[in-house]
């Protein structure tokens, strides 16, 4: 058995010398040294002063309430390197019981009664022996909900909490459907579930498949593997990483699609569907994935190319060709028709998710009402624009109207230490999405919205064929990354725009350094963001590999702009400088 | 008679109760000193990934190349 120290040491408990290794008794005499120099007499003197000053009344307030946010001090609560908590933050008791009874509590049970609905614990056991993205990272989900919802209060932190606990049911229904079709774990054989699940590329919208959804499921390759680990304890991706080089590629390429290479190279995704449809969304990093995937897989691919300048109208009818050519492979390959009305009732019950983003956005821009924290609204809205209708988003998004109306209707501001209003552009560190709450309760920069957010705008017309497919089209045309970012310069510009739609006087802009197409228009920002003399923080990073540029190392950036620059004060000193590197 | 069985549930209820009051304070000491968090970290996790280290995968590298067949032929 091995034990990890704080130090990220591990020592293999009952082996030779192990009771060394773990130099108790360095700790020990060290922990006796201090008592011994210890003036206790003194020690005693100020606490009876401390006790002799404690204003009752005061401390009665914060256990009841919480501290106020600049006497919260929640550095003091990590140990150092690991991310852990010395212990979870007191945020008053009602919210604190909150936290423990509706999001702890609450979660861990509903991912048994999750896991027992989709397939069971037997599969769900084999799966995370088997895939080292299950059970090395998603056993340590809850620390995802600890780092989002830090420094929460009241309806933020029910809010965004209700965005994680779908994104975790969907991320369970998912990997069961994998387990449950997985010819691995099921002896060799391919079952039903495997012969009615179709496999796609993370970025092929799973709208192109609602006309099968009566008898067949589709789900993404990567999204459980790769894109969601990353958040959630981003140690596991590192291998993938790693394992793509391992074979000869070069390790300059966007390290999210050297992971996803990664994935198949270690044969870390599960066998569970006869077919794979694969796409160049979001660049050509990506199509140099979908070769390998088509290599590794070794099973009948449609590939489904958007094109780069996709708001080009020319390129229309090839891109519904493209689609339906999609639809005609599936049938072809799985002689299984598509159902038209199927299609409908889902993409009408997408509009509505769509129409309640259209709300939100409005609240959000207009109001100081939103309640919900920059990571849950960019990561809820990534996830299930990708995914396509789920029954659990329309439950998510009946409870997060229920709280959004409280807001409004009591003119309730969940986040008032707000300093500035932040939009956050580019493509964001898949290992740090949570900096929006460091840097809300650090500085009050509060990030009201995201470029990904604000990517598949579109409504999906019913009426007729044509005017599905067309509306199928540019939804699956405004995809991540393609729709500002690489779908032409035009678009990556509509920064202005949305900066003034949502009422932000900060640019948090994130500057993959592996992204080749943002690299070529960063002087292009820099001469825009002085021309229009707007702040602009530039935050490195590589997508998912956070060895290029450390959590740390970004929290360093921001904070020595909002020194230098803005000549501003922390509201929370203790969170400015502190050790987490190995932590998930 | 009817007595005794009412006081004997009663006492059944009670003693669940103090079981259930129990497990919620347990569970709200794990929660509140992260010691989820501090067994997955230092136990769990090296351990699964010393599993998966160990774990002897295929070279997928000399899968051919070629035209596919469609699955239903």
């Amino acid at each position: 058995m091995i034990y990890k120290t704080n130090e990220a040491k591990e020592i293999r408990l009952f082996s030779k010398g192990w009771l060394k290794d773990l130099k108790l008794k360095e700790a020990a005499a060290a922990k006796l040294e201090k008592l011994k120099a210890t003036d206790f007499k003194q020690k005693a003197a100020e606490a009876a002063e401390k006790i002799k000053n404690l204003d009752a009344k005061k401390v009665a307030r914060d256990f009841i309430y919480g501290k106020p946010h600049e006497e919260r001090r929640l550095g003091d609560l990590y140990v150092p390197g690991t991310g852990l908590y010395k212990h979870r933050e007191w945020r008053g008791v009602k919210d604190t019981m909150y936290y423990f009874n509706m999001i702890w509590l609450y979660n861990y049970a509903h991912m048994v009664t999750d896991i027992m609905k989709y397939g069971g614990p037997v599969t769900a056991l084999k799966g995370a022996l088997r895939y080292r993205w299950m059970g090395q990272c998603y056993l340590t989900v809850m620390h995802w909900f600890d780092r989002g919802l830090e420094g929460t209060r009241g309806e933020a932190l029910r809010a965004s909490a209700w965005h994680y606990r779908g994104m975790v049911n969907e991320s369970i229904r998912q990997f069961m459907r994998m387990f449950s079709a997985d010819k691995r774990l099921n002896g060799g054989e391919a079952n039903e579930l495997w012969k009615n699940t179709i496999s796609h590329d993370e970025t092929v919208s799973g709208n192109i498949f609602y006309g099968w959804r009566d008898r067949m499921d589709d789900v993404a390759l990567q999204m459980i593997p790769y894109f969601v680990t990353c958040h959630v304890n981003n140690h596991t991706v590192l291998n993938y990483i790693d394992a793509a080089q391992s074979i000869g590629l070069p390790g300059d390429p966007c390290p999210m699609c050297q992971a996803e290479a990664g994935i198949f190279v270690l044969n870390d995704v599960p066998d569970y569907s006869p077919v794979v449809v694969t796409s160049n969304e979001a660049c050509d990093g990506s199509v140099g994935t979908s070769i390998l995937q088509d290599w590794f897989l070794d099973r009948p691919l449609y590939a489904m190319p958007q094109p780069m300048r996709y708001d080009d109208p020319l390129v229309q009818k090839h891109c519904q060709e493209e689609i339906e050519g999609c639809w005609r492979f599936i049938e072809e390959q799985t002689g299984q028709k598509m159902n038209w009305d199927e299609y409908v009732k889902h993409a009408e019950a997408f509009n509505k998710l769509t129409e309640f983003e259209h709300e939100k956005w409005d609240i959000a821009a207009n109001t100081d009402y939103y309640p919900i924290t920059g990571v849950a609204q960019a990561l809820y809205r990534i996830y299930y624009s990708q995914d396509g209708d789920r029954d659990i988003w329309h439950f998510v998004d009946k409870k997060v109207k229920r709280i959004i109306e409280k807001c409004v209707t009591q003119k309730i501001n969940s986040f008032p230490k707000t300093r500035h209003r932040v939009i956050a552009w580019s493509c964001a560190p898949l290992y740090y999405s949570h900096w929006c709450t460091w840097a809300y309760n650090c500085w009050g920069l509060n990030c009201i919205i995201n470029m990904d957010s604000l990517m598949f705008d579109q409504m999906l017309r019913t009426d007729t064929y044509e005017h599905a497919l067309e509306d199928l089209t540019w939804f699956n045309e405004k995809a991540p990354m393609r729709a500002m970012a690489v779908g032409g310069h035009e678009h990556i510009f509509q920064l202005w725009q949305f900066m003034e739609r949502f009422n932000c006087d900060m640019v948090m802009m994130y500057d993959q350094l592996a992204c080749k197409g943002m690299q070529g228009v960063h002087g292009m920002f820099e001469d825009e963001f002085r021309k229009r003399n707007i702040h602009a923080i530039w935050m490195p990073h590589a997508l998912p590999d956070k060895r290029t540029v450390s959590r740390r190392e970004i929290r360093q950036i921001v904070n020595d702009y909002m020194f230098t620059v803005m000549h501003e004060e922390p509201l929370d000193p203790t969170l400015l400088d502190f050790d987490d590197n190995d932590s998930w | 008679m009817k007595k005794a069985i009412v006081k004997k549930c009663l006492k059944a209820l009670w003693f669940l109760l103090k079981v259930a009051g129990f497990a919620y304070l347990i569970l709200f000491i794990v929660f509140f000193f992260d010691l989820d968090g501090k067994l997955l970290y230092h136990v769990v996790e090296p351990n699964m990934n010393e599993h998966f280290n160990k774990m002897e995968r295929p070279d997928l590298t000399g899968t051919p190349y070629g035209p596919k067949e469609p699955v239903n032929d």
